[in-house]
């Protein structure tokens, strides 16, 4: 089980509090699709993605980022157990989807930037060390069920 | 991974977006090394010497220089590897920091520059800078082995 401090928790669910899941989802995973292209392997049925303006405006793109963070609002709701709330997802992500856990990774530093960009001096170095933690826990966590 | 080479419209995104970062190299580059320390606690090992400490006059100064540095590599897109030999050399028979920290350090900036530019740090801004960072690292850990 991971230990989170009273003031890291109040870091993320403070923030998250703040979050428009929809808009953040929809820029976090178009972002991961623009920095890094080769995450668009996971995405040939999504129509358009063959540029920045492309991906930005693709609806589904902006539908699947809100359901990924919706998901990861899971942890927030779950913070002493992340493990066990994702125990189901991660086996989705090994068995039927085939997603490298480096992607987890790749999705949760991009989500550290677009936050970033939202809450500005808000996201003090404090309370980026406290998401840096608990987006590392959710990768930890999806890739658990791997084998 | 090999450093990949930027193209015409993401060199003119990182000056252009570099102008915002002119007059503020001491800031942002004590910021990124402060959220770097911060956040990856091992990355302080390459620092005992240092007073961490908030604001310290140490990171103030060691931030200015750094990103002092990456200007110099902005003004010469083109030539990454020749501009910064020096640092090159520097970093593999001195330094030697292990090249793993290069993208923590990298990923710091690239929230510093979110911090401060907000919206506008447009997903075609972060994958060039993204770019532009990996293609510095790349060259300072070049003469390593």
């Amino acid at each position: 089980m991971v230990h989170w401090t009273a003031e890291e928790k109040q870091f993320i669910i403070s923030l998250w509090g703040k979050v428009n899941v929809a808009e953040c989802g929809g820029e976090a995973l178009a972002r991961l699709l623009i920095v890094y292209p080769w995450t668009q392997r996971f995405f040939s049925s999504f129509g358009n993605l063959s540029s920045a303006t492309a991906i930005i405006g693709n609806p589904k793109v902006r539908a699947h980022g809100k359901k990924v963070l919706t998901s990861f609002g899971e942890a927030v709701k779950n913070l002493d157990n992340i493990k066990a709330t994702y125990a189901k997802l991660s086996e989705l992500h090994c068995n039927k989807l085939h997603v490298d856990p480096e992607n987890f990774r790749l999705l949760g530093d991009i989500l550290i930037i677009v936050l970033a960009a939202h809450f500005g001096r808000e996201f003090t170095p404090a309370c980026q060390a406290a998401w840096q933690k608990l987006v590392g826990v959710v990768a930890h966590a999806l890739a658990h069920q791997y084998h | 991974m090999a450093p990949t080479t930027l193209n015409v419209d993401e060199k003119q995104l990182i000056l252009h977006a570099w102008e915002k970062v002119l007059g503020h190299q001491e800031d942002f580059g004590a910021e990124a090394l402060e959220r770097m320390f911060i956040v990856f606690p091992p990355t302080k090992t390459y620092f005992p010497h240092f007073d961490l400490h908030h604001d310290s006059e140490q990171i103030r100064h060691h931030g200015k220089k750094v990103v002092n540095a990456l200007g110099e590599a902005v003004q010469h897109l083109d030539s990454l590897s020749a501009t910064l030999s020096q640092l090159s050399d520097l970093h593999a028979y001195n330094l030697r920091v292990d090249p793993v920290n290069f993208k923590l350090l990298s990923h710091c900036f690239q929230v510093v520059l979110a911090v401060h530019l907000g919206d506008e740090y447009t997903p075609q801004v972060h994958v060039a800078f993204d770019k532009f960072l990996a293609a510095v690292s790349a060259v300072l850990a070049e003469k390593y082995r």
